[in-house]
């Protein structure tokens, strides 16, 4: 696996809208996902910290995607875009 | 009880605190009381290191303008006012600023009262939810 996160997010996304997506938003709207990019299993919880736990205590060394279920953001800022340049590491 | 903070250089609430990854002692910084941010904490990648975050996650972030990004996140504690919490950190490639949001407010139960023409900052223990007030009767 690449470390670097946006191909991790966008892996995370396609196997949330592929395999979970319909279901939890008809099921478990607001709810949050931890989707382990590695196994493809999905980890939901009431809140963003119990779903990663859930995630780490079954498999630790696995990279993660985190999706808060019906929204665009698991969290929301107050700032906007400063550049385009969004990581460091390759 | 009461957690006395002050303001920065650029005229933002802020409070000191620490935080901890899972193997590593508690890093102090000085955090910026953002209420416009819903999480827990957003550290800076430089800062993030130090702590000895594990990052292995990602998650989108909603921007002000409705964008989204994709950043690293990880599980991390900060202690505060002689208390403990777990929370998700955000970690910001783009930022210098260490910022607590509302759900450092919501875990640690606190309120916040910004006085800028006092110079007064200051966070307390939230008062309970007191419950609703019974409903009327209705008469026929």
């Amino acid at each position: 696996m690449n470390s670097n996160p946006a191909e991790i997010g966008e892996k995370g996304n396609a196997i949330y809208r592929q395999k979970y997506q319909a279901e939890y938003e008809r099921l478990h709207p607001g709810k949050y996902v931890a989707i382990d990019v590695t196994s493809e299993e999905a980890f939901l919880a009431d809140t963003p910290e119990e779903a990663v736990k859930l995630l780490q205590e079954r498999n630790p060394n696995s990279f993660f995607h985190l999706i808060k279920i019906g929204s665009p953001g698991v969290f929301k800022v107050g700032y906007g875009v400063r550049n385009e340049r969004d990581w460091l590491f390759q | 009880m009461s957690v006395i903070g002050s303001f920065n250089n650029t005229g933002s609430p802020v409070v000191e605190i620490e935080v901890s990854g899972p193997l590593t002692a508690p890093t102090k910084f000085t955090a910026l009381v953002d209420t416009g941010f819903s999480g827990f904490l957003l550290l800076p990648l430089l800062d993030a290191f130090p702590v000895g975050l594990i990052l292995r996650g990602t998650m989108a972030l909603t921007l002000a303008d409705g964008s989204s990004q994709t950043k690293l996140t990880c599980l991390g504690t900060i202690h505060f006012d002689g208390q403990e919490q777990l929370g998700l950190v955000v970690i910001e490639w783009q930022s210098t600023d260490v910022l607590v949001g509302m759900d450092f407010l919501r875990k640690f139960g606190k309120q916040l009262l910004v006085d800028p023409i006092n110079g007064k900052v200051e966070l307390t223990d939230a008062p309970p939810v007191s419950p609703p007030p019974p409903t009327p009767q209705q008469t026929p």
